[in-house]
């Protein structure tokens, strides 16, 4: 069936089987390799996405779940060529070990960012727990959101 | 022909026509976080979903003059995000932000945790101790009303037909006197994602002019099939005077209705003390500016 959806930014239309899980046409039919699958069962969050400005699991959504609204993958964060800053915090505080882990918690801290533009810490912890990383133990992780905040607020202000 | 079909109502009458058809491959689909999951399990590739999350009008939470009005798309971070939820229902607010991780949280109902009455089911001895019922519509457009704790019949059983949807979950308007929590002690390798083991939702009645607990709820969660009331503690708690001294006999007279309910079963001993260790957290939870 027709799924009509937008993906960063861009208008998409798409044949899709219903049994098809949002994770699996990112990934297969727009060759958004960005996403990946650890689990596929909403345990790990490396398959997370922001779909209506909230994180979520890309694996557990029926891709037809996904119409009318606007998705955004790793692959949207960066604009015209510059790393978001989310992105570039990660790499600065030596957030990014193996990597597997780091779509799906970047998109994780980019959705907190969205709604909440000076969480506390405790906040930021609560918001990447559906987030396993095997490396980093987290600090790091929780490091580069706070960096992030404070560039974030002088920049704005 | 080897397929699933894919329905959208977007309205209650479109919902309606789409159960007219139901038979036992028809899945209603939530959030999906535990169908999606079932359905890759059990390797189902035919049948109908009817999806019910693009229904207009059912992701609110409203008030009429008794009843919290809570439509059948709203999820758990809507719950925990609505202010006056918060305030006043504090043991909703308290369960959803324990669901699972924010992803889940994002994307996950509370008609969808009836429908699977999972044992651990966090939302079911809140909405037993709110005596919330949900409304549920059929294919001939007929609607009824039914307390959450007549649907559950047993572990992933509940009364309702393949041709019924939950459109709406209500409960009564809590009274200034009402105070509320949640607790869930768990198992899983993370303190987030914990499978309760055992969970407790408590709402009271506190007078606070005469500093007497006038009613008090208690539901036991994941410890029987179906989560049920420790009734002999609603009894112990009503017209006492708040106080800590309470805690460790309520902590007794839980552990003994947990006991019995387990009937020696070694395997749960843990459960023993997981539920005294709630009723001291939820207690302190909400008398916490009293005692
Ligand atoms: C990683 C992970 C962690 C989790 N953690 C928790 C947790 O901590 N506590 C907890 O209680 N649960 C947890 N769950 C389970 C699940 O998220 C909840 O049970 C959730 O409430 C299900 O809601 P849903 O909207 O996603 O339901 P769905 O998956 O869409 O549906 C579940 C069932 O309900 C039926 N259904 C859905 N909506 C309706 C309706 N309106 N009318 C009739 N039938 C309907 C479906 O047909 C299906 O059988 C977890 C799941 C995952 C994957
Ligand atoms: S792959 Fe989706 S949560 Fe692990
Ligand atoms: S960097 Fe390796 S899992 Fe997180």
């Amino acid at each position: 069936m027709l799924l009509e959806f937008d993906v960063n930014g861009i208008k998409r239309k798409l044949d899709v089987d219903p049994e098809m899980r949002l994770i699996d046409i990112l990934r297969d039919k727009l060759g958004l390799k960005g996403t990946k699958e650890g689990c596929g069962e909403g345990e790990c969050g490396a398959c997370t996405v922001i779909i209506d400005s909230v994180a979520v699991n890309s694996c557990l959504v029926l891709a037809i779940q996904a119409r009318d609204k606007q998705i955004i993958t790793i692959e949207g964060l960066e604009k015209d060529g510059e790393l978001d800053l989310l992105q570039k915090t990660f790499i600065n505080q030596g957030a990014v070990q193996c990597g597997y882990c780091t779509p799906g918690m970047l998109m994780s801290c980019k959705a907190l960012l969205m709604q909440n533009t000076n969480p506390t810490e405790k906040e930021i912890r609560l918001a990447i727990s559906g987030n396993l990383c095997r490396c980093t133990g987290y600090t790091k992780i929780i490091r580069a959101v706070r960096e992030a905040v404070e560039t974030g607020g002088m920049q704005n202000g | 022909m080897d397929k699933f079909t894919y329905k959208t109502p977007v309205t209650l009458e479109e919902l309606v026509e789409s159960l007219k058809s139901a038979n036992e491959n028809t899945y209603i689909l939530g959030g999906g976080t535990d169908f999606v999951i079932q359905m890759r399990k059990k390797r189902l590739s035919q049948g109908v979903i009817i999806d019910m999350t693009g229904i207009r009008g059912l992701n609110e939470i409203n008030m009429d003059e008794d009843h919290i009005r809570l439509g059948a798309n709203v999820t758990y971070s809507q719950l925990y995000n609505n202010p006056f939820i918060r305030a006043h229902v504090a043991c909703l607010a308290q369960m959803a932000i324990k669901v699972g991780s924010k992803q889940i949280q994002n994307m996950a109902r509370l008609p969808g945790n009836i429908v699977n009455a999972s044992k651990a089911g966090d939302s079911i001895p809140v909405l037993l101790a709110l005596d919330a019922s949900a409304k549920i519509i059929n294919s001939k457009g007929e609607t009824k009303q039914i307390k959450v704790q007549d649907i559950i019949l047993g572990m992933g059983k509940t009364i309702l037909n393949r041709d019924e949807a939950i459109i709406e979950i209500l409960f009564p308007k809590p009274t200034i006197n009402t105070r509320s929590s949640f607790g869930k002690i768990g198992h899983g390798a993370r303190n987030e994602l914990t499978i309760a083991n055992v969970s407790l939702a408590m709402i009271t009645e506190y007078n606070q002019i005469n500093n007497i607990i006038e009613k008090a709820c208690l539901v036991v969660g994941a410890v029987a099939p179906v989560a049920f009331h420790a009734a002999q503690a609603e009894v112990f708690l009503q017209s006492k005077r708040p106080s800590r001294l309470l805690i460790p006999q309520l902590a007794d007279i839980l552990q003994k209705q947990v006991e019995t309910v387990l009937k020696g079963n070694v395997s749960s001993k843990h459960k023993i003390n997981d539920i005294r260790g709630l009723a001291f957290d939820v207690f302190e939870n909400i008398f916490t500016d009293v005692i």
